[in-house]
């Protein structure tokens, strides 16, 4: 209780000259888990956490770094944190291994999964200018699986290159030529390698045709029943700070870089346009910022059953709702 | 009968574990996501026995290698310290600094380094298992009873043979004890490089699973792996008990990690 009165005097006073508004005592309080550490991708949330958003919506939140998107789907599945900022791939998994969660909207409409390499590699065309060059796969991420998926539909010969291992370390092993070409997120390691000099080029996997809703935020089914006022609050607030962003990405890139003062600035200032960009879509002329489709979830469980990350299929009507975005 | 009593009890107290283990996943209906019951562990160990089985050999390779490597070198510095008084002294702050270094965090950078899947993983779990080999037989070495030392050069045995026929039996149990420490330190060398830097191996189904949320592979895989280190132990307790005599009385040496 912040607000109890001292004497009657003062809780007078403080009542008529409004100090003590009501939604001030009446702050909820909630964490919201990432996918991964704070980068300039999240400067949008730090934007809306910065400018109020949260406040004025009567939520004081707490940002927390992730571990990745499959630690955070568990996370917000055991509840130990209300939302969850997480790709959508592993929302759709963990909501078919048991995990009661749900996609309230969709950020990143597109997959920001590509082939990197320094432009001196000369790719052009992925049929053809593949061969001969040694190619660095994250196996322990999705980006490993959404390359083999690449590699099958577009029929590569794979005696004609050579793959090897490459988790985490794509941007010094391109640097250091260990590797010509990397798979990973264009928005980290190719615009890293950017901002560190060298003249890089991606050849996004969207264009390849692997469609993908990629960040969104989640919640728990529990928190949705017990309070679809506060689901629907912090909603309004997270996509508040993402238009806002959308329209000022100098206030966004600033919030950013005064929470987290340490951050390679050349490369936050690369990340923040490309991130941005990828909030649009189709969906989201149609239905609004972070607003996704029954057709666009069933292809990304398509495509993760030809994965092999999803075993079994789910009714998707179950796992995402556009309930909270208007 | 003794022995046999206490075998019975140290049955029962794993499972112990693993029947409180089943009883609060099922009582708190735990998700398998979350944390699975031994008994779908076990299940999914012989669903999934090819894979593991075909996983566990890169791994055994990688945990051998690092542990040769680290037993060799190591021998021979501690002979080096043992035996010259500047060895020791220029060596020494080196040796116990580095020890002390995580190693662990450079793990990511081994990739780029060594390169690509055996090597790394090597390198890692000698690093590793490579200190205790160092320190525990070079004080073995150093601590020979210096009067059965005496005794021998009376008797006029050459240098040779005082080192193979007192000190190096003396510094045995002290190698011994280090050896059971290096090889658990090798297994964790290995499944840390399978981490970064695998495309195959136990350390690698680990990571991997965790992408499809497979909560059961990898526990597994842990499991496995664990079966895979208790037996290493095992074949070091069988050397010790071969060559060392009398371990069984007083349990072998303390030894120092």
């Amino acid at each position: 209780m912040v607000c109890l009165p001292k004497n009657l005097l003062t809780s007078i006073v403080a009542t008529s000259i409004g100090l003590c508004s009501t939604s001030a005592l009446a702050l909820d309080k909630v964490k919201l888990r990432l996918d991964w550490v704070f980068g300039a991708e999240h400067a949008p949330i730090f934007l809306a956490v910065e400018k109020g958003f949260f406040k004025d919506e009567g939520i004081d939140v707490t940002v927390l770094p992730g571990e990745g998107s499959s630690v955070t789907a568990k996370l917000v599945g055991n509840r130990d944190a209300d939302f969850g900022y997480a790709t959508a791939d592993q929302v759709l998994i963990g909501a078919a291994r048991g995990l009661p969660i749900v996609a309230t909207a969709v950020v990143l409409q597109q997959n920001p999964t590509a082939f990197i390499f320094k432009t001196s590699a000369n790719i052009k065309d992925v049929k053809t200018d593949l061969y001969g060059k040694t190619l660095g796969i994250q196996l322990k991420s999705n980006t490993g699986r959404q390359w083999e998926a690449v590699k099958k539909s577009l029929k590569l010969d794979p005696t004609k290159f050579k793959e090897v291992p490459a988790d985490g370390a794509l941007v010094p092993l391109i640097a250091s030529n260990r590797i010509d070409v990397g798979v990973g997120f264009y928005f980290n390691d190719a615009l890293k390698l950017k901002a560190s000099g060298e003249d890089v080029s991606w050849i996004s996997f969207e264009g390849l045709g692997v469609k993908m809703y990629s960040t969104s935020v989640l919640t728990n089914e529990a928190l949705i029943k017990e309070n679809p006022d506060l689901v629907k609050r912090f909603n309004k607030a997270f996509l508040k700070g993402w238009s806002y962003s959308l329209e000022h990405p100098k206030e966004a890139y600033d919030a950013f870089v005064k929470a987290n003062p340490s951050t390679d600035k050349v490369y936050a200032e690369l990340k923040l346009p490309e991130v941005l960009k990828l909030t649009q879509s189709d969906d989201v002329k149609a239905g609004g910022l972070g607003s996704s489709t029954k057709a666009g979830w069933e292809s990304l469980q398509d495509q993760l059953v030809g994965m092999e990350m999803m075993k079994s299929k789910v009714d998707v009507g179950t796992v995402f709702t556009n309930d909270f975005i208007k | 009968m003794y022995r046999v009593g206490v075998t019975v009890g140290q049955i029962l107290v794993f499972l112990l574990f693993f029947a409180i283990w089943e009883g609060i996943v099922d009582f708190f209906h735990i998700k398998p996501v979350i944390l699975p019951p031994p008994s779908r562990i076990a299940e999914v160990m012989w669903e999934q026995r090819a894979l593991l089985l075909t996983n566990t050999w890169p791994t055994f390779v990688a945990i051998s290698l690092g542990f040769i490597y680290a037993v060799v070198t190591g021998f021979v510095i501690a002979v080096g310290i043992a035996y010259s008084r500047i060895v020791r002294e220029l060596t020494y702050p080196f040796l116990v600094t580095a020890q002390i270094l995580p190693k662990i965090a450079f793990a990511p950078l081994f990739l780029i380094w060594f390169g690509f899947g055996l090597t790394p993983k090597i390198v890692i779990a000698a690093l590793i298992a490579f200190f205790p080999v160092v320190i525990n037989t070079a004080k073995g070495l150093s601590s020979v009873d210096t009067e059965l030392l005496q005794y021998m050069d009376s008797l006029g045995a050459s240098g040779w043979e005082k080192f193979t026929k007192i000190s190096l039996p003396w510094a045995m149990p002290y190698f011994f004890a280090a050896l059971k420490i290096s090889i658990t330190l090798a297994i964790v060398g290995a499944v840390v490089g399978e981490f970064v830097a695998a495309g195959e191996g136990l350390g690698y189904i680990i990571n991997a699973s965790n992408i499809s949320l497979d909560t059961e592979l990898m526990f597994a895989a842990i499991v496995a792996m664990s079966l895979l280190g208790i037996v290493l132990f095992l074949v070091i307790v069988a050397a010790e008990r071969l060559f060392v005599n009398g371990v069984e009385e007083n349990g072998g040496v303390q030894a120092t990690m």
